[in-house]
């Protein structure tokens, strides 16, 4: 064998090799003592979304008078960081316990980008067809409209310490509209900050 | 040789297991010993004691506990609670609420943590504090 040929061959097996060197693990995600990275991880979302609940159960915001739930539209989240996140982690966990506190109930018939669950308005379109018993369609005003919209941001801010060091601040922005009025009934900030090397990305 | 080391971290033991603080007033002493908040103390035992636990329900018809505690040590500490809810009957209230959330603990300070329940039907509750582990 030829000593081109052999160093074909050597280099994949040494890939090979030095990645079984690192075994995958699970992650215990009740008892995560794994370092922390500078971009965003489960962790910061945790944090920011039971601060907001939290803060929102506190607040009494949510408590509506003379008892019963208020039904809550999902506005925009907007996404300004250099990272792709998909702002329904942040949004789903203050929904389900939004949901589980007994005060809140979510449409998913209307949303800020249109209906999240297309099909309340698409089986309406059965009104007519004369394949479906017209008794099991939806009637006519019977969806119940939003009163309360959730709308925020998330920001991020690079700041470059030195030559080896930088830090990433990360801010979570919510904010609670009664849609009747326009005003916001209750505000939340959750920030996040994050110190490391100038080599790790964070985005 | 083996012996004098022994003697040695005997010594060290004792002399830290005498730092560390106890209640002394009855509301600290039925702080300490109340089962609903359990400071886990780790090998080298902790610093944090707690002092007092306030319960109220809020004008959400929510539980709110409020617990205050000290730091005795002279560190700041960077310290994480979880809070566990149950019902009438014991049962479990899962949520996304119950995770560890940090918290400071300021130097020779007393600290105070406000916890809200995340339902109505939350009557009871189990708290575990500990010091943030690297």
């Amino acid at each position: 064998m030829s000593l081109l040929n052999m160093k074909k061959l050597l280099i994949p097996a040494l890939v090979i090799g030095m990645s079984a060197c690192t075994p995958t693990e699970n992650i215990d995600i009740y008892n995560d003592h794994g370092d922390a990275v500078m971009g965003l991880d489960y962790r910061d979302f945790n944090k920011a979304s039971s601060e907001a609940v939290a803060s929102m159960l506190s607040s009494g915001a949510v408590n509506k008078p003379g008892g019963g739930r208020y039904v809550l539209a999902i506005s925009r989240i907007t996404n300004d960081t250099m990272q792709r996140i998909d702002t329904d982690q942040l949004i789903k966990k203050i929904r389900i316990d939004l949901l589980n506190s007994g005060k809140v109930i979510v449409t998913t018939a209307i949303s800020a980008d249109g209906a999240e669950d297309r099909m309340a308005m698409q089986a309406r379109q059965l009104r007519h067809s004369d394949e479906f018993k017209q008794s099991t369609v939806a009637g006519k005003g019977q969806m119940i409209a939003p009163e309360l919209s959730l709308s925020g941001k998330i920001l991020q801010r690079n700041i470059k310490i030195n030559r080896r060091k930088q830090q990433a601040e990360y801010y979570f922005q919510l904010s609670l509209t009664d849609i009747n009025t326009g005003l916001a009934i209750w505000e939340g900030e959750t920030v996040i900050g994050k110190r490391g090397s100038n080599d790790a990305v964070s985005w | 040789m083996q012996l004098r080391k022994i003697t040695i971290l005997l010594a060290l033991l004792a002399i830290l297991n005498a730092c560390a603080t106890s209640p002394t007033t009855p509301e600290e002493i039925a702080a300490t010993h109340n089962e609903r908040v359990q400071v886990l103390s780790g090998f080298w035992g902790t610093n944090i004691r707690i002092t007092d636990i306030r319960n109220t329900i809020n004008s959400s018809n929510l539980l709110l506990v409020q617990i205050t505690g000290i730091n005795d040590g002279s560190d700041y500490l960077q310290m994480e609670y979880r809070a566990e809810w149950l019902d009438k009957n014991g049962m479990l209230i899962p949520s996304k609420m119950t995770h560890w959330v940090p918290f400071p603990a300021f130097e020779e300070t007393e600290f105070r943590l406000r916890i809200v329940a995340p339902k109505p039907a939350a009557t009871d509750y189990k708290i575990l504090i500990r010091e943030v582990q690297d």
